[in-house]
């Protein structure tokens, strides 16, 4: 037998399937070839490496949803429930809505000389009898003016859709983080409302997530301009859930498709498609979306609510939501063990755990400044070494070329470390 | 949608334990469908995780498996195990998904293109407290070899990397994967054998050492 043949018979031995006359073939082949002998030995442990990786359960409540998705509606049946039902709120609100724009309407034009200038001249008798009015620069044509409140919306818009800061370890971003992964099913719908607005705005391809919502919200800014301080309690409302629903959108996002009829029999879940006009009806009705959201993640904010008493239980807390992938959980466990304990001799562990948190849910650009804290504040702890490498492969992955001198500080720096050898591994190949 | 029927190696007459089962839930009854899915979820959801890499992708894609297979639940006639049917189906949808990702630009990961950040963990992971470093760094060391594994895992082509998630995670049999994957048995064999050389290969160039105790026989 060749090595050739040997090495093409591996799969079957490996799987039992080799019995007989090649089987024997075999084994006095191995027995006999050094080469062959580490090839199977590597053939074996890369199957067994394999192997290792294992199963996995989806996340808690993936039947429901499935079985949530098979029994929702068709699309069109859904959105004609969204536009039209409940009849007695939703068409009240809507024929609300168009008196509100016609009057809207009729006191912009009231109030803008120019237009009823230009109406005034459109119906004036034929041209011989008056001069044409040529437009002034004080009198800007309709156009401007809309161009004005879009432009002006568009900047309130930009400042919504701005993406939420990176969290550092400070008090009011804590409370910020807690705020934003706690689960609101503790909290009254009102409450829970409030604390949505105040949570940090998100990215902005989370605000167009939230599609047609996004899109009215320019007009109701400039509404509020045109109508002044008194109208402004008949908008606030519209306003303020344009605020709450793209921060909706990440509880959305998460619920893997949930369809638009949720646990709550009203059909409450706030769906991309809901025009706004029917926003103001809807203040109870997000934060059951959000209690929908919370059982579906049931490790996500838990510690928020019921903080542990001591240092240990904090810990072990969020050690233990870190080793269960919880690590929102991991990370709010973690950053109030940080504030609470500063003095802990658990602290570089603390901060190295928080930055790993950040690092394993791939959000590296918040991961490199808590990896960068551990090596600043406590660069004679076992962790610094492997922070110094985490940050370098973090820096890397976002196309940072300052990853390949964080390699270099690292193995100038720990050159005994097990990092150190890893990262002269991983120089050659990325580090020219 | 029509399912295409797996095509049946073994004799219709086979056991096929979900049979009673399937047939509530084809009656419309949801209280069965669920259970169908709860007893195949994890099996599912591990193909499209392994295929993928991804946990959020592997959830979308092992929940529109699902339905599929509830709206396919009609055609579904037992000429082979609904295991089996399932199974096609979520390995077809699977490398659909990887094929209309393809297309989508891709941004960089860490340690050649995995994402084994957003994965589970290896299997055996902790299951109590973790009670100190030594615990917490063998738990890092192992998840950084997870990442490795299936970021090599994830650099094999399409075919091969299904018929090593089927046989060497999954644990189906040959015939079972040649019904899957609609393949005959001796292409299955060559296939498998090729991936699991470029497996080793790759992991021998990551400098992946196997677990101790591989004796050569």
């Amino acid at each position: 037998m060749t090595c050739d043949e040997a090495r093409e018979a591996f799969s079957a031995l490996y799987d039992g399937a080799l019995s007989g006359a090649p089987l024997v073939a075999l084994d006095r082949h191995l027995e006999g070839c050094p080469a062959c002998r580490a090839e199977w030995a590597a053939f074996r442990s890369a199957i067994e490496a394999v192997k290792e990786l294992g199963s996995a359960e989806p996340s808690p409540g993936f039947a429901e949803r499935v079985v949530q998705q098979v029994q929702a509606p068709p699309w069109w049946r859904r959105a004609v429930q969204a536009i039209f039902f409940p009849i007695r709120v939703k068409v009240p609100i809507q024929a609300f809505a168009l008196v509100l724009v016609a009057f809207t309407a009729m006191v912009i034009f009231q109030r803008s000389p120019e237009l009823k200038r230009e109406t005034e001249r459109l119906a004036a008798p034929s041209v011989a009898s008056a001069p044409p009015r040529a437009p002034s620069a004080s009198a800007p044509p309709p156009a401007d003016r809309g161009a004005f409140l879009s432009d002006d919306a568009k900047t309130n818009a930009d400042k919504r859709a701005a993406p939420s800061p990176p969290a550092s370890v400070s008090q009011g971003r804590v409370q910020a983080e807690v705020d934003r992964t706690a689960p609101k099913a503790d909290l009254s719908p009102e409450q829970g409302e409030r604390r949505a607005i105040r949570a940090p705005t998100p990215p902005r391809d989370e605000v167009k997530q939230a599609g047609k919502l996004a899109a009215p919200a320019p007009g109701g800014e400039g509404m509020r301009e045109a109508l002044g301080k008194n109208s402004e309690e008949a908008v606030r409302g519209t306003s303020e859930q344009k605020v709450q629903a793209p921060a909706q959108a990440p509880a959305e996002s998460r619920a893997r498709k949930a369809p638009a009829a949720p646990a709550p029999p009203a059909g409450g879940a706030a769906p991309p498609m809901e025009p706004f006009a029917q926003v103001p009806a809807r203040p109870a009705q997000p934060a059951p979306a959000v209690r929908q959201e919370a059982p579906a993640r049931p490790a996500d904010g838990q510690v928020a609510t019921a903080p542990p008493a001591s240092a240990d239980e904090l810990y072990s807390t969020a050690l233990t939501a870190y080793a269960r992938q919880g690590y929102d959980q991991a990370i709010t466990a973690f950053r109030i063990f940080l504030l609470q304990n500063p003095r802990d001799p658990r602290v570089p562990d603390a901060q190295f755990w928080l930055a790993d948190s950040y690092f394993s849910q791939q959000r590296y650009a918040e991961a490199i400044p808590e990896y960068e804290a551990v090596v600043r504040q406590y660069p004679g702890s076992r962790r610094a070494p492997a922070a110094l490498y985490r940050q370098a492969q973090a820096r890397l992955a976002l196309g940072d070329r300052n990853g390949c001198q964080s390699l270099r500080d690292l193995i100038e720096r720990f050159p005994q470390a097990r990092e150190a050898a890893q990262a002269r591994e991983t120089l050659a190949p990325r580090c020219p | 949608m029509q399912q295409a029927e797996v095509r049946a190696a073994s004799p219709a007459a086979e056991v096929d334990a979900d049979r009673e089962v399937v047939a509530l839930a084809q009656a419309g009854d949801t209280a069965a469908f669920e259970s169908l899915v709860r007893r195949y979820q994890r099996w599912v959801f591990t193909l499209a995780l392994r295929m993928l890499g991804d946990r959020a992708e592997a959830e979308d894609v092992a929940q529109e498996v699902f339905v599929k297979a509830y709206r396919g639940l009609r055609d579904f006639k037992g000429a082979s195990r609904f295991s089996t049917w399932l199974y096609a189906i979520a390995s077809r949808h699977c490398l659909t998904a990887l094929q209309a990702r393809a297309r989508r630009p891709r941004a960089y990961t860490p340690s050649g293109g995995d994402s084994g950040a957003a994965e589970d963990a290896p299997s055996g992971a902790v299951e109590r407290l973790p009670d100190g470093a030594p615990l917490a760094d063998a738990m890092l060391e192992r998840q950084d070899l997870a990442r490795i594994v299936q970021g090599e895992l994830r650099q094999l082509k399409e075919d091969h990397r299904v018929i090593l998630v089927l046989r060497d995670i999954q644990g189906l049999a040959y015939e079972e994967i040649a019904q899957v994957l609609g393949l005959e048995m001796g292409t299955v064999r060559s296939r498998l054998h090729r991936a699991r050389m470029e497996m080793k290969a790759r992991l021998e160039r990551a400098g992946v050492q196997g677990k101790p105790g591989n004796a050569v026989t």
